[in-house]
């Protein structure tokens, strides 16, 4: 399998440069200070504060509703937040949005695929949108990285679910973020899929990319994250290192954090 | 309680083989009931209201016209020459309706039945039953009955006589409508089904070109067997005549009605709109050069040909304009009305909730560098092809059927008329898309922008809008001033720029954005 780590020359010079800015200054690439999202009268996150650093991999975890796709929408400037401040690489999300999307990759929860586009013209919209040079070759290789090598240039309309889970990871990670954000990149995926998937999060990883990964499996999120965050009804009731939630104890653990 | 789709084959052993009526009685007042109560308020007050407009609107002007209309000899053997065409244009026009839209429109969208199994009788009656939220029925079924209100004004016992033969016949061809558009729909589930469908209609699209140039419109007209109908329904002392025809369109409505039921049980078994979404067809790679809006055109362009209701509802919006404008010359001064019908129903197939285009990928979309207004600009500018081109087309085909040569304020009143009925449905279309965004999947033939009950509010909006400016281009246009038309264009231009340029400013709001995306996406 391909690595990634050789194709970040051909990314933006100015997107590295902001994640390596951020890295250098020991200054958290993903910054998040009293988020609060509300949609009418239902609050989704409430006074959430959280740093992720360059080369770290930080899994949300938590029960349905507890604000884990929320907090990923407003760092992916889909949503804005109801009251907080959001940076990334130093930029304002609410304040400058369009420089906040082009230093993200967003696989969101749901769907996530034009139904009459082929995946090739996903790769093209955001390779244009974003403006990278050359981009075709990197997106061929994470296409057949992926199996949809095959399903590159028919639309996505047909494809199961775990397809569409697998073109929406390569999709975020395709221009080398330096933030990726993945909202449930591991539901109804198959394990080669799911291989596939913690392989390329731990490439970007390497490559200094933070990562924000959003998960009901919490197996999956222990092995590809440095640290855990548990939220329940919008808020955090549990931060530190991943390796605290593997196992039985730490299965127990979770299971009382969110009955609590 | 419904029976699983599989069992309704086996199910009506007792009656005709194949038709089960026994969950139509129970599923259907459910259905409505449930479709009412998840109905907004604002939807129902409008239906509401709507009902009661052509309802009162149907009953009333036939009504008056046959009260207070003083009978004149002239008018009556006008309409009553005209009037088996009509009867034919509405069941050819319904019929292609049928055909195009698998069937007709769904009271729930099809993605929502696994949780609400609904046996084949109740899919089939709930698709008759929003036959009249068609703005083209409607608006064809009043004015068939106002004709023969026309025809017997001054005798009260020929106007029911006559009204019942027209509900027959209305009635009838609705059924046979729903029948065909349900046989279609079984046969394109087939492996050769939709090649052959597209072969008939081109071979249909054929013969009525080649009768209109051949100059024999006329004669194929005159030898309409909906003539027979007509007769039977507006004479005088033939009782019989007139049974044998109503009992005949009794006849064929419940034949049809009945018919259909087998045909939806066979579909639901075949599973037609998963079969539909395995488009497994590879596209061309287009190259990435060029300026980055028109590449955005392009993807949006490829969007709407790929989406089977909107390629099938466009065919059918240049058809049947093109059909009508063919077979009756219009007067200069009368085609104002056509690019209005054509744009309006064109901004009905999407254009009124224009961002479910991008459907479940309209999240991510969202998470890209892209300007606002950008994405707004592509779209609408797609509307416009849509909507424009449409007319263009049954504009040009009319102007070549209407024989001499226009004034220039005729010709200026159809050219202004055609800009502005595009600018108000572009206007209309981006202010609705914004404000009142829906989730919908536009991949089967049946899939719709927008619940029956708001599709039917969109359609008589802008009918309505567009109706009357073209009826005030018309009149400009028969002044014989070229600034008249031109000066009212520029208030359309002002008013309607000013919209766009609201919808716009809305869209740039990230709330506003979020609602809109995440609505589409059904997330």
């Amino acid at each position: 399998m391909p690595g990634i780590g050789t194709m970040r020359p051909m990314t933006s010079e100015a997107v590295v440069d902001a994640a390596a800015g951020a890295d250098e200054a020991s200054t958290a690439v993903v910054s998040v200070r009293s988020l609060d999202v509300s949609f009418a009268a239902v609050t989704a996150v409430l006074g959430l504060d959280l740093d992720v650093f360059s080369g770290q991999v930080v899994a949300l975890v938590g029960g349905n509703g507890a604000g884990k796709s929320s907090t990923l929408r407003v760092l992916a400037g889909v949503v804005p937040a109801s009251s907080g401040q959001v940076r990334v690489c130093d930029v304002d999300v609410t304040r400058d949005p369009l420089a906040a999307k082009r230093l993200t990759g967003y696989c969101p929860d749901v769907g996530g695929l034009l139904p009459r586009a082929t995946p090739w013209e996903h790769l093209q919209l955001s390779a244009r949108l974003r403006r990278l040079p050359d981009w075709q070759p990197r997106a061929q290789r994470l296409l057949d990285r992926f199996e949809l090598g095959d399903v590159a240039d028919r639309i996505t309309g047909g494809f199961s679910h775990g397809m569409s889970r697998r073109m929406s990871v390569v999709l975020a990670a395709m221009h080398l973020p330096p933030v990726l954000l993945l909202d449930e990149p591991f539901d109804g995926v198959d394990p080669l899929g799911v291989e596939a998937t913690v392989e390329l999060v731990e490439e970007l990883r390497q490559a200094g990319s933070a990562v924000l990964v959003s998960t009901h499996l919490l197996e999956l999120a222990v092995s590809v994250a440095d640290e855990a965050i548990v939220l329940r009804h919008g808020r955090a009731v549990h931060r530190g290192p991943a390796a605290e939630l593997a196992g039985a104890d730490g299965h127990r653990r979770y299971r009382d954090l969110l009955s609590a | 309680m419904s029976r699983p789709a599989g069992m309704i084959w086996t199910a009506g052993r007792r009656g005709i083989p194949g038709v089960d009526l026994s969950g139509l009685r129970h599923e259907l007042p459910a259905l409505l009931a449930f479709v009412w109560q998840t109905t907004g308020r604002r939807e129902r007050w409008a239906l509401l209201c709507a009902a009661a407009v052509a309802v009162g609107v149907g009953i009333g002007v036939p009504l008056a016209v046959a009260t207070f209309l003083p009978p004149d000899p002239e008018v009556r053997q006008t309409v009553l020459v005209v009037l088996p065409a009509a009867w034919a244009f509405f069941a050819v026009s319904i019929l292609i309706s049928a055909l195009a839209s698998s069937g007709g429109r769904e009271l729930l969208p099809r993605n929502q039945l696994p949780g609400f199994p609904l046996s084949p009788a109740t899919d089939h009656a709930a698709a008759l039953l929003t036959i009249p939220l068609n703005v083209a029925w409607t608006l064809q079924s009043v004015s068939l009955l106002t004709a023969v209100a026309v025809i017997t004004a001054g005798a009260p016992g020929l106007l029911v006589q006559a009204t019942v033969m027209t509900t027959l016949w209305i009635l009838a061809a609705s059924c046979l409508a729903q029948f065909a558009g349900w046989a279609a729909e079984l046969l394109r589930s087939t492996r050769h089904g939709d090649t052959v469908l597209r072969g008939l209609a081109l071979a249909a699209v054929a013969v009525g070109a080649a009768v209109v140039l051949s100059g024999h419109a006329r004669t194929v007209l005159d030898s309409l067997p909906t003539t027979s109908f007509v007769i039977a329904a507006v004479v005088v002392d033939d009782p019989a005549r007139f049974a044998v025809a109503g009992v005949g369109l009794l006849v064929v409505a419940v034949v049809s009605f009945l018919g259909a039921i087998p045909l939806v049980a066979a579909l639901s078994r075949r599973s037609v709109p998963q079969v539909a979404a395995q488009d497994t067809r590879l596209r061309p790679r287009r190259s990435s050069t060029g300026s980055e809006l028109g590449w955005l055109i392009g993807l949006d362009q490829r969007m709407v040909l790929r989406s089977a209701p909107l390629r099938r509802g466009l065919a059918v919006l240049t058809v049947l304009p093109l059909l009508a404008a063919l077979l009756v010359p219009l007067p200069w001064t009368a085609l104002t009305i056509l690019p209005a019908l054509v744009a309006s129903a064109s901004g009905l197939l999407y254009g009124v909730n224009a961002f479910a285009l991008d459907g479940g990928g309209a999240v991510w979309r969202n998470s890209l560098p892209q300007p606002a207004a950008q994405w707004l600009d592509a779209r609408l500018i797609v509307l416009v092809q849509v909507c424009g081109g449409g007319a263009i087309v049954v504009v040009g085909a009319a102007a070549l059927r209407a024989g001499q040569a226009p004034s220039a304020a005729e010709l200026a009143a159809v050219v202004c008329a055609a800009i502005t009925a595009v600018l108000q449905v572009i206007s209309r279309c981006a202010r609705w898309s914004i404000r009142r965004p829906f989730p919908a999947v536009l991949r089967s033939s049946r899939d719709a922008p927008a619940p029956p009950v708001s599709l039917a509010g969109y359609a008589v909006a802008l009918s309505v809008a567009t109706t009357l400016s073209a009826t005030l281009f018309a009149l400009a246009g028969s002044t014989g001033a070229v600034a008249l038309p031109v000066a009212i264009l520029l208030l359309f231009l002002i008013s309607g720029t000013w919209s766009l340029r609201r919808a716009a400013t809305a869209f740039e709001s990230p709330a506003v954005r979020a609602r809109v995306t995440a609505t589409v996406a059904g997330t």
